[in-house]
């Protein structure tokens, strides 16, 4: 695993943009960042594919437990959605089933997981097409560790003749920059690929027909099946949460209800229990341990409200609008130190099969800022 | 092995660059507005907005009425729709052809006989910041 500078290509913003990526820059300095690369070794790409499918195992080990133990209390789950969400993991719908591992990789040792990214994972266009782009023009020998839009098509086309509709819904928040839009659109095309039709309709703009007891869009048709950028346990904090059981035998969630599982940070902590010195986990509790780590609330995202603890001393920190509900402690991983950058690996799987690999740079926490950096293989 | 050994990818997006390019020329100016009443509008196969007069031919294939409830959002010509349907909600009668521009305030929560509308999104609203809101 190294990093390499590499010349950007001339125009490369308005190339990122041709495939969607107009969130590119930030405050002036690129969010894409083609001005570095990482090369990785057929053999550390064998371990981190291994890693990823390994952490897919004991997740659906995790949710298990969960559920067999309910321990939905403990995960700061209401109980009042827990029925939807053992139904939805007994009855399987169909569902994409993707998600972001992310993980410390420092090319010698195994890769530790961090967090599991699965309810609404982003990143998505930048992994799967623009960093595959980037790399035919400027390595067109090289490879990559990246099947992301193969999988995703190869996903939706498995699951098309499954939904209760050939109409899937696709909702987001309307957000400023374009990343949620657009990362919804992409979605999109692959559905639209796949023989389904979409439509498009702002989260806030989705209705309940309090007499069939239905979501329904702006046309006021009913939605059967919804693909929603808009994380669950905002869905179940708002004042249509309680509709979604009423509506539950006419409708499809893509991702369904049980995703809030692995998407609440708690699950690493039940994880390090039932998988204790796992060489992909690192210890984590939910009680303050004496030895360095990082506090992680149960809900975060974007790397908000992360505090950084070494010999008991916090050296880093964020702020934001989360950890009301509860924290999780992570022994802290050190992230190997390239010049300053330091790397995240996202690995991607789809419904079981390792797809595919994002790498985001920043300083001690990976905060929503931080830097996306392609990458090849030697 | 999951990764594609040196295969060639075919990305084909026509959605994310319509939607992108349209994003991108209008940073400064709307885009679309709020209608206060049923209407129908054309669009093309790429589901942008055309000129009415495109969708009175009955033998072609390329253009088609889109139908946008009220408190819809209507796209300039030339953006792409987001939001309505290709099938009118009650036999098509009501929805009248776009009078063009008037803005009209986004509504917190709206109600149209047993349709509520704004039970989903408030959480977001306070996540705001670079980049996606919703994303993890």
């Amino acid at each position: 695993m190294r990093r390499v500078s590499v010349r950007p290509r001339s125009g490369w913003q308005k190339k990122v943009e041709s495939h969607g990526l107009i969130w590119h820059t930030v405050n002036g300095q690129p969010y894409w960042n083609e001005s570095a690369c990482y090369r990785f070794s057929a053999r550390q790409i064998d371990e981190i594919e291994a890693a990823t499918a390994e952490l897919y195992r004991i997740s659906m080990q995790g949710v298990q437990h969960v559920i067999d133990n309910n321990l939905f209390d403990q995960l700061g789950i209401p109980q009042f959605i827990v029925p939807l969400i053992v139904r939805a993991w007994n009855d399987e719908p169909p569902a994409l089933n993707h998600g972001r591992f992310d993980l410390g990789y420092d090319g010698v040792t195994p890769p530790k997981l961090f967090e599991y990214n699965c309810d609404t994972p982003t990143c998505l266009l930048e992994t799967a097409v623009v960093q595959w782009d980037w790399k035919e023009e400027v390595f067109p020998r090289a490879d990559q560790f990246n099947s992301l839009h193969d999988n995703l098509l190869a996903k939706w086309k498995d699951i098309a003749p499954c939904l209760n509709s050939s109409v899937v819904h696709f909702t987001h928040f309307d957000d400023a920059a374009g990343e949620d839009t657009l990362t919804v659109t992409y979605m999109r095309d692959l559905a639209s690929q796949a023989g389904l039709s979409s439509v498009g309709i702002l989260i806030g703009d989705i209705g309940w027909n309090s007499t069939t007891r239905r979501f329904v869009d702006l046309a006021n048709h009913p939605i059967d099946v919804l693909f929603h950028l808009y994380p669950w346990e905002w869905l179940i904090n708002e004042p249509f949460a309680l509709n979604i059981a009423k509506s539950a035998d006419a409708m499809c969630w893509i991702e369904p209800a049980w995703k809030m599982v692995l998407s609440n940070k708690a699950i690493l902590a039940v994880l390090w229990e039932l998988f204790p010195n796992h060489p992909n986990l690192l210890p984590c509790s939910f009680e303050t341990p004496s030895f360095d780590h990082v506090r992680k609330p149960f809900l975060g995202r974007e790397g908000a409200n992360i505090s950084v603890v070494r010999n008991r001393q916090t050296v880093a920190e964020t702020g934001g609008g989360y950890g009301e509900e509860r924290w999780v402690y992570q022994a802290l991983f050190n992230l190997p130190d390239f010049d300053g950058n330091r790397a995240v690996l996202g690995s991607w799987i789809v419904d079981g099969q390792p797809a595919g690999m994002g790498i985001r740079e920043g300083d001690l926490i990976t905060g929503n800022t931080a830097r996306f950096v392609p990458h090849v293989l030697d | 092995m999951a990764r594609q050994s040196r295969r060639a990818k075919l990305f084909v997006l026509p959605l994310t660059t319509a939607i992108s390019t349209a994003m991108l020329s209008c940073s400064s100016n709307p885009r679309e507005w709020r209608t206060n009443a049923d209407i129908k509008i054309c669009v093309d196969d790429l589901d942008k907005r055309v000129p009415d007069g495109d969708c009175s031919n009955p033998g072609d294939q390329h253009h088609r009425w889109y139908y946008i409830n009220e408190g819809g959002y209507v796209p300039y010509p030339g953006y792409p729709v987001r939001s309505g349907s290709y099938q009118p909600n009650s036999a098509g009668g009501s929805y009248g052809p776009s009078a063009g521009g008037s803005d009209v305030a986004t509504p917190e929560s709206t109600r149209a006989g047993a349709i509520t509308r704004g039970g989903f999104g408030e959480s977001a609203e306070g996540h705001a910041a670079f980049g996606g809101v919703a994303g993890e």
